[in-house]
């Protein structure tokens, strides 16, 4: 479904994706781990061509997108939908607006039906009558589900969460757990969530990999990243401060001093 | 209100204040020309833009559209608004506004008024605009300073020191010419035989061309013989004269109550002491003589003169006062202007019948009023013989006169007022005898033709003459020329 | 902050001014291929109507007091100043000349732009890098949507079609501002100041300032997108991209005045 070869990504003289492969197997939930700064976010940027890496390849239904000019870029990214950290709602529009945004521009829908459709995807992330609100008005949590009610507005196939729990409690991150994971099995979308929060990988994923120094050093299931003999990802799985991540804490810094 | 009503609304508005710009600015611009195309050429466009103003009589009538060069001549295409008609002998010229020079093109309409020139014409005739203005502003920027001047003269004249000295000079005046009545009277009978003699010498002058030299030397005997005849003649009235110069005690009280003004003058005191010591005033008249003088340069050596007399006349005992100036471009020529205010000027009869024991008389009353008139002569000078003609006393007349003794006699005769009502010319004989500089005695008869209606008279007088020279003086030693 | 390679002070000064050179080369050649792609992104449907109507409200509607004012006072000040100059050679008639010309060829579009970079292309700034720095932009990409049309596009046109009705304006505010002070403070006669100043001021004055105001108007909104687009580092990057945009785009108005005006007339 999605295949990532040797992909490769800088900044000035800052490599941060190294010759990276990942193969992201359809209908599945796939979670990147990886330490703050380590390129997760640049990786799922590069999928939905936000951001153009130096080298390497992306197959999404076996069409490399980097070849891809602007035009044809956006008929591809009609098959993504995305939740940003921050939600990243347009604070001008409301929450009715927001959601409607991908309706009205592909003009999916005609108009005197999208406050019902916009109803329905508020209700698919457990909101309702809140389509005249403003973003600001909303808490953390409200404004991640407002998120994912966009994100899946337009039935994308493929679906990128950036650290969908983080800044919630943990019951507000549970709620969001559960959504990721019946949003999995009610329109069976293929996704990628990059988080560093454990728990909610363990829960959400069919697949976990884990991003360190620009390559995926270890794919498996939950069960075998939990009991891994990678010393970097045993560290960084069970939280330790000691290990070898921390041991190389020259290059650590620099990468987070990006 | 919506959004897009806002908006609409905005730019609506907009686009209206445009619309009024577009009209307002374009009314003779591009976009509504009106009006019809006439060109004119001429030697120089200097200082005018198109849309200069085209003038009729002041009033705007049209723009200049275009200006170009053709065949080294500036052509102006003006744009004339379509009901206005401009005759065919119009005369174009370039004129000045304001003081900072802004030009237009004034149309002085011509007497054609039933051809008017055709859309595209051309105005054929023009008036070079060289140095016009420039004249024009500096002649008027000296007419200021010349009222400034005057008006100083009337402060000074009006305090009652002014008014004491002059009170002073005139009654000075009336003495000395109390001393000449008594010398002219009882002296009639002579001044009837000079009378003729002069009668004779006019004869001769009429008869006299002026290019006959053999005619002149005639003419100079016949003055010779004349002025044995006076020899002769008079006498009785040297001696006369000689009593009369005892009598010019009473003028030199005259010259000294001047003399007491010129040294008030001098000192400062009075507006025209101050005018004539004080800096600003001199630097003024300095500007305004510079100005006066770029002016006459044109016209080589200027001189300019003031005279002032005073003629008393026997029958009836009157004063009569001249002030002319003159302007001698040339020692060969001069032009002279002046007032007259002539006691006899206005003569008025009127009929009217009287009972007188019993008997009705018809009675004729004749008056004379004063009334002042304008003298305007040009004069030629043929070596002693000068020859004016002109304007004198408001009428039409010539003149002739003959200098002698250095140019300090001077005698002639003035001839006009030919069309006067049941009487010959006006003529009037007169000798001007310098006995300094600026100070003259004249004497001579006046209307010698007229015998019946006792007009013929006597007269006796003096004067005062300036030359610019002396003007100088008087306004604090400006050079007029340079 | 003392390097520890233990260069001298020119060599750092050199060192820093050729950054700054070539931000400022990156920055012109970033606007440029934004012009480019907004070009492009004009005539591809679909078309951003109700968003340019909506940047006309913004750029246009909510600037016209501002401007109003200030070319009330620019007219009123230019009258002032050019009696008390004039009155010295008694040319006194020409102020309605000089106010009219001033404001239409030069002062007009001149003080409209200055405000509006002020106004407008300091909130461009700060909206667009608001949006920047919160991810919104990166969200209208994964939502189909090309930011530059959705959001630059508008602006650059709104602010094109726009600034030229600001400044016809602005010419009329100004003119009544010179007329009010000559006429009803200075006493000059009002028929003689509407003659001269419609004696001088032709259509091209005017239409020369609107095309310069035009000009003015879609690049201070590109160089306010550019600068908000490349916003980062949160609140503070927003206001340092909002100050990079007020001060690049007034001077650019004031730079790109000078050429236009040694081109036109």
């Amino acid at each position: 479904m999605i295949a990532i070869r040797g992909l490769s990504k800088r900044f000035g003289k800052n490599v941060v994706l190294d010759g990276l492969d990942l193969t992201v197997p359809k209908g599945k939930n796939t979670v990147v781990i990886g330490g703050s700064g380590t390129g997760k976010s640049v990786l799922i940027k590069c999928a939905v061509g936000l951001l153009r890496p130096e080298a390497g390849e992306i197959l999404i239904d076996g069409q490399d997108i980097l070849r891809m000019d602007e035009r044809e870029l956006v008929g591809v990214r009609r098959k993504f939908g995305m939740l940003f950290q921050g939600a990243a709602l347009f604070d001008s529009m409301d929450v009715g607006d927001n959601v409607a945004f991908a309706l009205r521009r592909l003009k999916m829908h005609p108009e005197r039906h999208i406050r019902e459709v916009v109803e329905e995807k508020l209700s698919m992330v457990g909101l309702r009558d809140i389509q005249r609100l403003m973003p600001a008005e909303l808490s953390g949590g409200m404004k991640k589900r407002v998120g994912l009610a966009r994100a899946i507005a337009s039935e994308p196939d493929i679906l990128l969460y950036d650290e969908p729990t983080t800044g919630l409690d943990p019951i507000m991150a549970d709620v969001i757990n559960d959504l990721i994971i019946s949003l999995r099995e009610s329109i069976g979308v293929t996704s990628i969530t990059i988080t560093h929060d454990m728990a909610s990988a363990y829960k959400i994923a069919d697949q976990i990999a884990m991003l360190y120094k620009g390559k995926i050093i270890e794919v498996g299931t939950p069960e075998q990243i939990r009991t891994t003999s990678n010393p970097v990802v045993a560290q960084f799985v069970q939280g330790r401060a000691h290990g070898p991540i921390t041991d190389e804490s020259e290059e650590f810094v620099r990468f987070v001093h990006r | 209100m919506s959004r897009e009503a806002r908006v609409g609304i905005f730019v609506l508005l907009g686009l209206i204040v445009l619309t009024y710009f577009t009209f307002r600015v374009s009314k003779w611009g591009l976009i509504a020309e009106k009006g019809y195309r006439l060109t004119v050429d001429f030697d120089t466009a200097s200082g005018l833009e198109p849309k200069s103003d085209v003038k009729m009589a002041g009033v705007p009538i049209g723009k200049v559209e275009e200006i170009q060069l053709v065949a080294n001549r500036a052509r102006l295409v003006l744009r004339i608004r379509p009901e206005i008609g401009i005759p065919i002998d119009s005369v174009g010229t370039i004129q000045t506004q304001g003081l900072l020079g802004e030009k237009y093109v004034e149309i002085l309409p011509g007497k054609d008024v039933q051809r008017n020139l055709p859309a595209g014409g051309r105005v054929a005739n023009t008036q070079s605009p060289t140095n016009l203005d420039d004249m024009v502003r500096k002649l008027s920027a000296i007419g200021d300073d010349v009222k400034k001047f005057t008006e100083s003269l009337s402060d000074t004249f009006g305090t009652e020191e002014g008014k004491k000295a002059l009170g002073d000079i005139l009654r000075d005046v009336r003495a000395t010419t109390a001393t000449l009545r008594s010398v002219v009277t009882g002296n009639e009978q002579r001044f009837d035989r000079i009378l003729a003699n002069v009668d004779r010498l006019s004869a001769d002058l009429s008869d006299m061309s002026s290019t006959n030299k053999e005619d002149v030397r005639v003419t100079i005997a016949n003055l010779r013989a004349f002025s044995h005849t006076l020899k002769t003649e008079t006498p009785g009235l040297v001696r006369k004269l000689e009593k009369m110069s005892e009598g010019m005690g009473g003028l030199d009280n005259t010259l000294a109550a001047a003399g007491n003004v010129m040294a008030k003058i001098d000192r400062g005191e009075g507006t025209l002491g101050k005018l004539v010591n004080d800096n600003t005033a001199h630097t003024a008249l300095t500007d305004t003589l510079d100005g006066i003088n770029r002016f006459v340069r044109k016209t080589d050596q200027l001189k300019a003169f003031i005279d002032y007399r005073l003629e008393w006349q026997e029958r009836p005992s009157e004063f009569k006062h001249y002030v002319n100036l003159r302007l001698q471009p040339a020692a060969d020529k001069y032009y002279s202007i002046g007032v007259v205010d002539d006691p006899r000027g206005k003569f008025s009869s009127s009929t009217s019948t009287v009972t007188v024991n019993g008997a009705p008389t018809t009675v004729t009353e004749e008056k004379f009023d004063d009334k002042l008139k304008i003298s305007a002569l040009i004069a030629r000078r043929f070596s002693g013989f000068t020859v004016k003609g002109g304007v004198i006393e408001s009428t039409g007349g010539l003149g002739l006169d003959y200098e002698l003794l250095k140019d300090r006699l001077t005698i002639g005769a003035d001839a006009y007022d030919f069309t006067r009502k049941d009487l010959p010319p006006h003529l009037k004989l007169y000798g001007n005898y310098d006995i300094v500089k600026n100070l003259f005695v004249t004497g001579g008869v006046d209307d010698v033709l007229a015998t019946e209606r006792n007009l013929r008279t006597l007269f006796l007088g003096f004067g005062i003459k300036f030359a610019d020279e002396d003007i100088k003086t008087v306004l604090g030693a400006v050079p007029i020329r340079p | 902050m003392t390097d520890s390679g233990g260069k001298n002070g020119a060599a750092r000064f050199a060192e820093r001014l050729g950054e700054r050179v070539y931000a400022m080369v990156l920055d012109l050649g970033a606007i440029f291929t934004l012009f480019v792609q907004v070009l492009s992104w004009i005539v591809r449907p679909p078309s951003e109507f109700r968003n340019i109507v909506k940047q006309m409200e913004e750029v246009g509607v909510r600037s016209l007091p501002v401007v109003l004012v200030t070319a009330a006072f620019t007219g009123m000040v230019l009258a002032l100043q050019s009696y008390s100059g004039f009155q010295r050679f008694g040319a006194t008639s020409f102020v309605g000349s000089v106010v009219a010309l001033s404001i239409t060829r030069e002062l007009g579009p001149v003080f409209a732009g200055l405000m509006v970079s002020g106004r407008v292309g300091a909130s461009m700034a700060a909206e667009l890098g608001t949006m920047k720095v919160t991810e919104q932009i990166d969200a209208l990409v994964t939502l189909a949507t090309n930011p530059v049309k959705y959001l630059v596009v508008p602006r650059v046109v709104a602010a094109t079609i726009v600034l030229p009705i600001l400044v016809v304006f602005a010419d009329l505010l100004g003119i009544l501002g010179g007329y009010f002070v000559s006429v009803y403070l200075l006493g000059a006669n009002p028929y003689v100041y509407i003659a001269k100043t419609y004696q001088y001021l032709e259509f091209k004055d005017i239409y020369t300032g609107l095309i310069k105001a035009s000009v003015f108007g879609m690049l201070i909104a590109l160089i306010s997108c550019h600068h908000g687009f490349v916003a980062q580092g949160g609140a503070e990057g927003v206001g340092r991209a909002t100050t990079r945009a007020v001060v690049a785009s007034s001077m650019i108005v004031l730079i790109s005045d000078y050429f236009m005006t040694s081109f036109m007339f």
